[in-house]
């Protein structure tokens, strides 16, 4: 069922929320509204002043006809734009403010000369003040709007001249209402709209960068997820492998199925590592045999002598784990390696990991990094205060080095 | 893995000490390029048969046909060197205290069976050129050794390949990092190992279980004359 627009925004006040949505529709909108209740408004005020017009007019019939003229002109342009969402367009609306000015003109044929200024028998001036502003919305160059509002300006100026006791100061600050008014309207309804189109464009970044957000946190998810089943679906794969990758399939679907029930983000450490058992700080050493002891498919030589006794404090160790894991499927997918060689050592106030493979390595150059090194490692560690290089060459392997200070050294 | 070693002129005679009979029946026949092999099952036929060999290829595990009173692990080890032959330790052995026991007892290479053939062949050629060979994890104790004690006649450059070499960098990474030559990267390496062994041999056994984080008595039973594997 086609809803009418304006029943739809009846139905949003109804329901107790702002009538106006704040998007460049809804500024259309609320101009719309405004130009509608004016234009409305004057012919309101029209109508007591009417009976008296027609009886004062020297030409009734004229006059009569000037005023249904009127309402027929205004109820066809408030109906379109109440249909279209918007006012409408410089022609209608130039047309609208030349119809104005003629009524306007033609006063002395229909308006009683005494009752031109400050009477609403003399209703076209009211009415003009409408159709600038209307104008004024719609009429994007400046310099055409300042012609058609000096003519309405001169309009004005010509139909009151003639009348008696007229003070020239007094018409002047008249005429130059009209300039206020479509100055107003014109900036009242540019900011609207801009303020519009602003937050148009920033509810549409929002939305891009959760969306970004969203498949990030699903790729930090099921980036190792997807690398087990390649494997586990490659048939044949040695014996040895293919319980490493089941034992590392469980672990994934566990953390999977957490993750979609809300426990923990996608860069969780493992189920049953080190870091869930623990709260406080985890051992560094604890930490990289854990993530290792899930790849006993490669060749692993752990010389962590030099950081026997430091500890990481527990969210950094999550993402130390998971970084670790990351480099190792990533070893087992591309680096076609024989060995890799992981080697712990403290410099200064930092403790520092070094993961090198002798796999076919590649140019930084060249090569982009991809989703694991770049995005698992580099920046998963970098939240958490953990500087990551990666190195490596054509046929010279491998290495990623992660530093971060030493808990409780200053 | 090229380098001085690998540029070897002449073909090596090898013997293979190994009880494996598919290990002695094979390996030459994987590694043929390298040299001539002679094979045997255990030292006591190798010093009856006293072979005139360039290196010797020595398991460390040696019953595995059930025949017992026979030497091996670190005994074998300073057995055969005591008896005037290089020896490459070829071994499925990880334990630190058991592999610094080899190189105390005068072996001149450790290379574990799991290694690719390309780096067995390479510890064979460097081993018999009298270069030291050592695991990764040894390279490892080379630089806690370093660390806890600093080699006296380590100069910076060659500590800094120690350094390289612990964190598993290879030499055509080292030298193109460090802007030298492949084999000037290769002698340093030789060099610093040659020093970590004399480190080793000029210290006795409770000296480098306590600077080594090792247990009390790991190396000092590892070096009685006949201890098992």
């Amino acid at each position: 069922m086609v809803v009418h627009p304006v029943s739809r925004l009846v139905r949003r006040w109804r329901a107790g929320g702002p009538m106006l949505p704040t998007t460049a529709a809804g500024a259309e909108w609320a101009i719309v509204l405004a130009l509608s209740g004016v234009r409305v408004g004057v012919l309101v005020l029209m109508i007591p002043s009417l009976p008296a017009g027609v009886a004062l007019s020297e030409r009734p019939w004229l006059y009569s006809s000037a005023a249904v003229l009127v309402l027929i002109e205004t109820v066809a342009l408030v109906a379109w734009a109440l249909r279209r969402g918007r006012w409408p367009g410089v022609g209608p609306s130039t047309a609208d403010l030349g119809l104005c000015c003629a009524l306007l003109l033609l006063e002395f044929a229909y308006v009683p000369m005494d009752h031109r200024l400050g009477s609403w028998v003399g209703w076209p001036t009211s009415l003009v003040l409408t159709s600038v502003a209307a104008a004024a919305t719609v009429i994007r160059r400046r310099w055409v709007l300042l012609v058609a509002t000096v003519a309405v300006m001169a309009s004005f100026l010509v139909a009151t001249s003639p009348v008696p006791e007229r003070q020239t100061w007094n018409l002047v600050s008249s005429a130059l209402t009209f300039l206020i008014w479509a100055t107003l309207a014109r900036l009242l309804s540019s900011y609207m709209r801009r303020m519009a189109v602003a937050a148009d464009a920033a509810r549409t970044a929002a939305a891009s960068s959760a969306r970004d957000e969203q498949f990030e946190r699903t790729r930090l998810l099921l980036h190792d997820s997807a690398s087990v089943l390649l494997l586990l679906s490659e048939v044949p794969v040695a014996e040895p492998v293919t319980g490493a990758l089941r034992r590392q399939a469980g672990r994934e679907s566990v953390r999977i199925r957490r993750f979609l029930s809300g426990e923990v983000p996608p860069d969780s450490g493992d189920v049953d590592g080190p870091v869930e058992r623990q709260s406080d700080t985890v051992s560094l050493i604890g930490i990289v045999l854990h993530a290792g002891g899930q790849f006993t498919d490669l060749l692993v030589d752990y010389l962590l002598d030099l950081v026997d006794g430091v500890s990481v404090d527990a969210p950094r160790a999550r993402a130390v784990e998971r970084a670790l894991t990351a480099v190792l499927h990533n070893v087992r997918l591309h680096a076609e390696a024989t060995r890799v060689v992981i080697h712990g050592d403290v410099v200064g106030d930092e403790w520092e990991l070094t993961i090198q493979d002798d796999g076919r390595g590649f140019d930084p150059a060249q090569v982009h990094r991809g989703f694991g090194l770049e995005i698992q490692v580099e920046r998963s560690l970098g939240v958490h205060g953990v500087r990551a290089e990666v190195r490596s060459g054509p046929g010279e392997g491998t290495a990623v080095v992660m530093r971060a200070p030493r808990v409780g050294v200053r | 893995m090229s380098g001085p070693a690998a540029d070897f002129p002449v073909p090596l005679r090898l013997a293979l000490v190994d009880d494996d009979t598919v290990m002695r029946e094979g390996l030459p026949l994987l590694v043929p390029t390298v040299g001539t092999w002679v094979t045997y099952r255990d030292c006591d036929e190798l010093l009856s048969a006293r072979p005139d060999v360039d290196l010797i290829l020595l398991d460390l595990h040696l019953h595995g046909a059930g025949r017992q009173g026979l030497v091996e692990g670190v005994g074998a080890v300073r057995l055969v060197v005591e008896s005037g032959y290089p020896v490459c330790v070829h071994t499925n052995e990880r334990r630190r205290a058991v592999l610094l026991g080899c190189l105390l007892a005068g072996a001149r290479g450790v290379v574990h069976k799991a290694e690719p053939l390309p780096v067995l062949i390479d510890a064979i050629r460097r081993s018999a050129s009298g270069e030291t060979v050592m695991t990764q994890a040894m390279v490892g104790v080379a630089e806690l050794a370093d660390r806890r004690e600093p080699f006296p006649t380590l100069t910076p450059r060659q500590r800094e390949i120690l350094a390289a070499r612990a964190r598993g960098e290879g030499y055509q990474s080292i030298a193109s990092r460090m802007s030298i030559a492949r084999r000037t990267a290769e002698e340093h390496w030789a060099a610093v190992a040659a020093k970590f062994t004399d480190f080793l041999r000029t210290h006795s056994p409770a000296d480098l279980e306590r600077l080594l984080g090792l247990e009390p008595g790991d190396l000092h039973d590892w070096n009685q004359p006949h201890g098992g594997s």
